[in-house]
Order: C-alpha cells, then sequence, then structure tokens
C-alpha cells in the first residue's frame, strides 16, 4: 500500500519536470576613485559676552518669549557688527534631510527677529547644519534639549 | 431495436428527473430537520494564529461538548412532551433546534480539523518571500477514510514557478492527512474526500 | 432507482459543500541548502564554496548544513544522489567542480538541486579571473538565489554611506554590501549628507558642506571628478536620482522656504515642483520615473505626500502618527517604507499606498534612513546604540533581522545601489 502511495505521487513529477535552467557568466573587475575637498575658513568672531545659544521645542521653529528676550540683547551688536551668523541645530530625533530643513527654519526665525527689531537683513546669513553636528551627542531628553539651538556669531 | 431502447432509456431517464424535481419540491414541505441537512456548508478558513489553535480548538470541543449535553436535553424534552398532548408549535420548534446543533456539530468536527491540518502544512510550507506579490497556487486533494492522499493535482498556477513548486514541496512531504481520522464517515465524505488547498502568498 | 436518486443527491451536495482549505502562513523554519565543496585540485573549491555559503547566509534568508554534517560530496551531476540529502531534511543542493584552472584563470561547473522535488533546477558555468574568486561566488550565488527564490539576487550590489570616524571628519563610502571592499569617495571636516546612486551606477551624488553651507555634488566613481549644481539658493540637498537617470530631485531653499525642484540632467534646467511656506523635502523617486514621495509639515507634523511631475498634483499619503518621514517606493511602487514616530519613537514602517495601515517592522527606537535592496525584499537601516550609528537590516518576511559589521566609527545613511547589471 505504500509503495502505491508512493507511485502516485511521484508519477505528478513529470509534469512539472523541465529542463533546468542553463546560464553562464564571465567575471571582470572595476575600480572607483576618490576626490580632493576645497579647503574652507573661517573669519574671526566678536566676543559680546552674551548667551549664544537659542533652545527650541522639539519639531518646532518657533520663539519663546525667553528667546526674544534674548535676541533683543544682541540687536544693538547686531547693528555695529559686518556681519551676523545664524546656525540652526536640531537634535538627533527624526529624519536628517528634515532636520536639516527645520534647522534652517529655526535660523530664519531668528533672522526674521533681528529684521523687525532693526538689523540689516543684507549683513545676516543664515545656515543650518541640521542634526550633524550636536553639542551633546548623548541619546537623552537633556543632551536633546541642548542639540536644538540657533548658534549666533557676530563678526 | 436500439432505437427504441435509447427511447426507454431516455424516457426512464426524463422519468427519474422528472421524479427528483418534484422530491426537491416536496423537501420544502418536508419536516425542518431534513432540510437542514442540505444547507452547504459555508468553510470560511480560520484566522491563521498558529500559536493560538491549540488554545482554539480547546475551546470548540467545549462548546462541542456543551452542544452534545444540550442535544440530549433537548431530545429528552421531546420525549416527555411526545408522552403529553401533541403541541406542533412547541415539537418544531424543538425539532428545529435539534437540527441546528446536528448542522453546528458537523461544522465544528470539520473546523477542528481544517485548524489542524492548516497548522501542519504550514509548519512544513516554505514559503518563497515574493514580496508584494499576490498569488495563489490552487490543488485538488483525494482522500481515502484512512486519511491517505491518494492523488493531489494542481488545477489552478499561481503563475509563479517557484511558488507552485514549494507547495508541490510541500505536498510530497506529506502521506497522509490523519487529522481526518477518527471524524464520522458521512462528514468525511462531505468534506474530506476530495478538497481543494489553497496557497495564498498573502494573509489576506 | 433509488441508487440513481442518490447518486443525483450526491452530485449536488458535492458541488454544494466543495471544502476549500487556505494555506498562507508558511513555515517559520528556513529554507535548508547545502553547499558541497566544489571538487578542485588546488583548494580553492572549498573556499569559493564557503563564500557562497557566507553569501546566501548574508541576510538570513536560508539556514546552511554544516560540512560535517554532510553524507556524501557530489561534484558532477551523476554521482548525485537524492536520498543522501533526503535524510538530512535539506531543501536545496548546490554542488560545483572545476572544468579549468590555473593560476590565472578559472572556469567552474555548478548545479542546483531542489531534493523535496527531485529535480535539478539550475545547470551553470562560471569563468573569470583567479584574483576574482569573491566575486565569483557572488555571481554563483545570484544565480543560486534567482533559481532558489525566482527573484534576483543582491549579493553582488554596493552600499554607499556616510561614515563619522570623529567629530570633524566626514567620509563618504563605498563597499560592497556584506560590508568588505570599503573604498572612500570623498573626505571633509565639514557634514556630509544624502548619498544617492545614479540608476547606470556611474555617479553618485550627495550634499557636502566643505564651502560653510551644503551644497550638491556629483561625483563621477570612476574618475573622481565632481561637479556641484550652481543654483541660487542658500541652500541645495536631498538629491536623489531618478530611475531613468535622466533627472535628480533635490531641495532648493531660497529664504527659508524649502521647495522640491527638478534639475534636469540633459538640458541643465531646473524646475520648482512645490510651493508650500513649510518645509517640504526628502524626495524620492517612484520606480517609472513620473512621481516623487516627499515629507511635509504643511499639515502641523512631517507627514508623506506624493507628487505626479507632470502635473504637479499633491495628494497626502499618510494620516496616523506625529512623524512620517523619508518614504521611498518599493521595485512595485505600490508599497513605501518610512521612518515612522510615534511620542518620539523612530521606527522603520511600511505602508501600502493605498491603505491606511502603517506596519512598524524595526524595534530599535532612534531607527532611520530605510534604503530598499533593489529586488525588494530586504531594508538596511540606520540606528544608534550608545550614540554609535550602526547599520541593521531585515528580511520582510520577517524571518531574519540582522547587523552589517560594526566600522570604525559612526555609520549612518546606507543607500543600497541598484542592481549592477
Amino acid at each position: 500500500m505504500k509503495t502505491f502511495n508512493k507511485i502516485i505521487i511521484l508519477s505528478i513529477f513529470p509534469l512539472v519536470i523541465g529542463c533546468a535552467t542553463q546560464v553562464s557568466d564571465l567575471v571582470t573587475s572595476t575600480n572607483y576613485s576618490s576626490a580632493e575637498s576645497d579647503k574652507y575658513e573661517s573669519v574671526d568672531k566678536i566676543d559680546t559676552n552674551l548667551d549664544d545659544l537659542i533652545y527650541f521645542e522639539f519639531d518646532k521653529a518657533s520663539l519663546s518669549s525667553d528667546s526674544k528676550d534674548l535676541i533683543s540683547e544682541y540687536v544693538e551688536f547686531a547693528k555695529n557688527a559686518k556681519a551676523i551668523r545664524l546656525e540652526g541645530h536640531c537634535d538627533e530625533r527624526g529624519t536628517r534631510e528634515y532636520n536639516l530643513a527645520l534647522g534652517e527654519k529655526r535660523a530664519i526665525e531668528v533672522k526674521n527677529y533681528l529684521i523687525i527689531k532693526g538689523v540689516s537683513s543684507s549683513k545676516i546669513k543664515v545656515i543650518s547644519y541640521g542634526e550633524e553636528k550636536p553639542i551633546d551627542i548623548n541619546s537623552n531628553e537633556n543632551a536633546w534639549k541642548k542639540n536644538r539651538r540657533v548658534e549666533i556669531s557676530l563678526f | 431495436m436500439t432505437n427504441s431502447f435509447i427511447g426507454l432509456l431516455n424516457s426512464i431517464f426524463l422519468h427519474l428527473l422528472l421524479f427528483a424535481i418534484l422530491i426537491t419540491d416536496f423537501s420544502i414541505f418536508a419536516p425542518q430537520q431534513d432540510r437542514i441537512k442540505t444547507i452547504p456548508v459555508e468553510f470560511v478558513n480560520l484566522p491563521i494564529d498558529i500559536e493560538n489553535i491549540p488554545k482554539k480548538i480547546n475551546n470548540i470541543k467545549n462548546e462541542l461538548l456543551e452542544n452534545n449535553i444540550q442535544k440530549k436535553k433537548l431530545i429528552d424534552e421531546l420525549k416527555t412532551i411526545d408522552k403529553k398532548k401533541f403541541d406542533f408549535d412547541t415539537r418544531k420548534n424543538l425539532e428545529d433546534q435539534i437540527a441546528e446543533t446536528k448542522f453546528l456539530n458537523e461544522k465544528r468536527e470539520v473546523q477542528i480539523r481544517i485548524a489542524l491540518i492548516q497548522e501542519r502544512i504550514n509548519s512544513i510550507w516554505k514559503k518563497p518571500s515574493l514580496i508584494n506579490k499576490n498569488i495563489q497556487a490552487e490543488f485538488i486533494i483525494n482522500l481515502a477514510p484512512s486519511g491517505e492522499i491518494l492523488s493531489f493535482d494542481l488545477i489552478s498556477s499561481s503563475g509563479e514557478k517557484v511558488f507552485d513548486d514549494s507547495a508541490l514541496a510541500a505536498l510530497s512531504k506529506i502521506y497522509f492527512i490523519t487529522e481526518v481520522i477518527g471524524l464520522e464517515r458521512k462528514y468525511f465524505e462531505r468534506n474530506f474526500r476530495s478538497f481543494n488547498l489553497v496557497f495564498k502568498s498573502k494573509n489576506q | 432507482m433509488k441508487i440513481f436518486l442518490i447518486f443525483l443527491t450526491f452530485i449536488a451536495l458535492s458541488i454544494e459543500a466543495k471544502l476549500k482549505i487556505e494555506i498562507s502562513q508558511g513555515s517559520k523554519d528556513l529554507p535548508k541548502i547545502a553547499i558541497v565543496p566544489f571538487k578542485s585540485n588546488m583548494k580553492i573549491g572549498e573556499s569559493i564554496s564557503m563564500l557562497i555559503q557566507d553569501n546566501l547566509t548574508l541576510f538570513g534568508e536560508f539556514k546552511a548544513l554544516p560540512k560535517n554534517e554532510m553524507l556524501s560530496f557530489p561534484s558532477k551531476e551523476e554521482n548525485f544522489f537524492y536520498r543522501d540529502w533526503n535524510i538530512l531534511n535539506v531543501d536545496y543542493v548546490v554542488i560545483g567542480n572545476f572544468q579549468e584552472e590555473n593560476s590565472e584563470f578559472i572556469n567552474i561547473e555548478y548545479f542546483v538541486f531542489n531534493i523535496s522535488l527531485n529535480k535539478l533546477i539550475l545547470r551553470g558555468d562560471v569563468s573569470g579571473n583567479y584574483s576574482e574568486k569573491e566575486k565569483i561566488s557572488k555571481v554563483i550565488s545570484n544565480r543560486v538565489y534567482k533559481s532558489i527564490t525566482g527573484l534576483n539576487g543582491v549579493f553582488d550590489t554596493k552600499i554607499a554611506y556616510i561614515l563619522n570616524p570623529s567629530r570633524e571628519e566626514y567620509k563618504i563610502c563605498i563597499s560592497d554590501i556584506d560590508g568588505t571592499d570599503e573604498e572612500v569617495l570623498f573626505e571633509s571636516s565639514a557634514p556630509l549628507m544624502s548619498p544617492s546612486w545614479s540608476s547606470d551606477l556611474k555617479k553618485l551624488a550627495y550634499v557636502s558642506f566643505e564651502k560653510g553651507y551644503p551644497e550638491i555634488y556629483m561625483q563621477d566613481l570612476f574618475s573622481g571628478k565632481r561637479e556641484s549644481i550652481k543654483t541660487l539658493g542658500l541652500s541645495n540637498s536631498a538629491p536623489v536620482w531618478s530611475p531613468d537617470n535622466k533627472k535628480l530631485a533635490f531641495v532648493m531653499s531660497s529664504s527659508g522656504n524649502p521647495d522640491i525642484y527638478i534639475y534636469n540632467l540633459r538640458n541643465k534646467k531646473i524646475s520648482r515642483h512645490t510651493t508650500h511656506y513649510g518645509i517640504d523635502t526628502e524626495p524620492s523617486w517612484s520606480p517609472n520615473s513620473k512621481k516623487l514621495l516627499f515629507t511635509s509639515n504643511r499639515s502641523g507634523s512631517p507627514q508623506i505626500y506624493e507628487l505626479t511631475v507632470s502635473s504637479n498634483r499633491i495628494k497626502r499619503v499618510t494620516l496616523d502618527g506625529d512623524y512620517n518621514a523619508r518614504a521611498s517606493y518599493f521595485p512595485d511602487g505600490k508599497d513605501i517604507v518610512l521612518v515612522h514616530g510615534n511620542n518620539g519613537v523612530f521606527h522603520i514602517g511600511t505602508k501600502k499606498l493605498k491603505s491606511r495601515f502603517i506596519n512598524t517592522i524595526s524595534k530599535t527606537s532612534l531607527d532611520e534612513s530605510p534604503t530598499i535592496s533593489p529586488n525588494g525584499n530586504i531594508i538596511i537601516y540606520a540606528t544608534k546604540n550608545n550614540s554609535q550609528g550602526y547599520l541593521a537590516g531585515l528580511t520582510l518576511d520577517g524571518k531574519s533581522k540582522f547587523t552589517l559589521p560594526v566600522k570604525f566609527g559612526s555609520v549612518r545613511e546606507p543607500a543600497w545601489s541598484p542592481f549592477m547589471n
């Protein structure tokens, strides 16, 4: 009985057996090259004795009233400076390209507030580093709080 | 001679057909119990959740047990009513209920076996990961009451050779579907003598 | 007469109640494969079969039978016996032999058997330079994989990523998908971001801060030559090559308003495709190069939208969760993978474009930058452990999870190359 059973089962195989696929390959090699970087140098910063960091909430670019007060203290220095650089940053949470855009939104928010207070927009330079340059590399609330910031530099 | 023979056969056949139709029509007026018997049983596959299958089977078994107790009670009740004055409504009502439990018994018995068969074939089948392809291969399986697989045949290909092959490989590893052993013979004939097995790429 | 009647009713019954049993789960066990050491006179045979075994088990898709459990060591079809492998519960066996071997040139003949079906499913040969044995093994592995799964193998594909060994050190690297043969394409003391392969595999686009602001560069992989897209914007980011190799989608921000733009590589013209004042970023092409997925916070939180390039028509794709970002299409164009955040926890999720449900597939909490294998079967993503970034991956059937070899420094933003051929 057992063998009979097996014969029936095996008998369906001729239906599915076709010729095995046949393939032939030839292997060749590839080599990649690297490129050189252009150098970039930074200029000297003016020391204002003020806290140069403005902080933000997660996934937000709006300024708190404390932040607005701090920026106001910058206005007089800013009016006399040759150039103002605003650097937006984010914490590590969320995606990198989105954070790059969010950092820019944060820096723009500070820039707009300076303009309202009478600083000439032509000397303000805005840049975002997204989450690429954290102050604190740890993964906790405290570190994230420090990293969600706009850095103000006067030249 | 042959003509008249064919004519005779024809007339017999037609008479039989007519008779069959008449019988079917009559069955509407026949007792409820008989009518329920012929209700096609809808076998939807159980939600596939391998871990919970033993638990589910237990639940079904318990329900079955309760069902049997209930059935006995109903029959006893029917007997006592028999002895009393004939009350058509009560009797019909009880008969309906008995028929209903019988029907549910078959459905449950069969569902237990289906769950067991699904569990075993699932454990053997190495499904190829053809991601995002929603395909299925259908086989017809013929069983002996001993559970022995008499034959299996691909009746509808998935269109993917690798997928069909994986199902064939799983089936070729099974010689007996022991899960049907112990099932009442008429339940077996009605459900498992010849059934279809569908291998699906997606759990939907 | 009675018999006939019974017969009639039997037919009626069997038609009405034909039982249909559905099987859709499948076994949790991995397919078991045996790679028999290839027969060779120069001892290279065993190393080739070991390399093939390493490839096939790289993403945890197969379980390999150890050599010491094998009952026979066939190398040709004639001396192969199914029963030797049936006993061992093996699903597939690969055997092979060297037709030609000297210190320069090798030619290998190989066979793949399906044991449960008693069937030879592939007969192949491959030739190449002796020094290219890794590559030769990858070619065989791809062929074996295709014969078993029906999918194209990805063992010879590459992966690009950003390596950050120390605070002021950024490298853009390419390695084989198994992490070997790492090559540095570009180094900088300023951040590098967003590598993207051209579909002809000749170039890589990325973002570099080397001049003090984010700028897009396209680097030729063979000559090392770089060119940047000169635009008027204040920052350029998130370049993505279209699958038809004709366009580059990217993000440009002129006054703090990042929008999606397309750079036509033929006529060097730039077109703008979103105008909302919120953030629009992370474009990703559909397989037919006609649509883009992108992230926008126009609703108040980052969500995924789909843009039809020809009409600029925009459709919202995600509804659930407070953070959905960086989506990309599967090769079929019907499903997407994305970063799904809820209450500050970020996982990799998949979603059908047409259904609402997001299925989270990763378990760690800071998962980002998912990249899909060109055959659509595997996802590699970046995650972190104690502020050290590393790459992890999983197969979409949920049977396997793996991590890629740890590098010296944080690794992030993996970008899986298209198929190599």
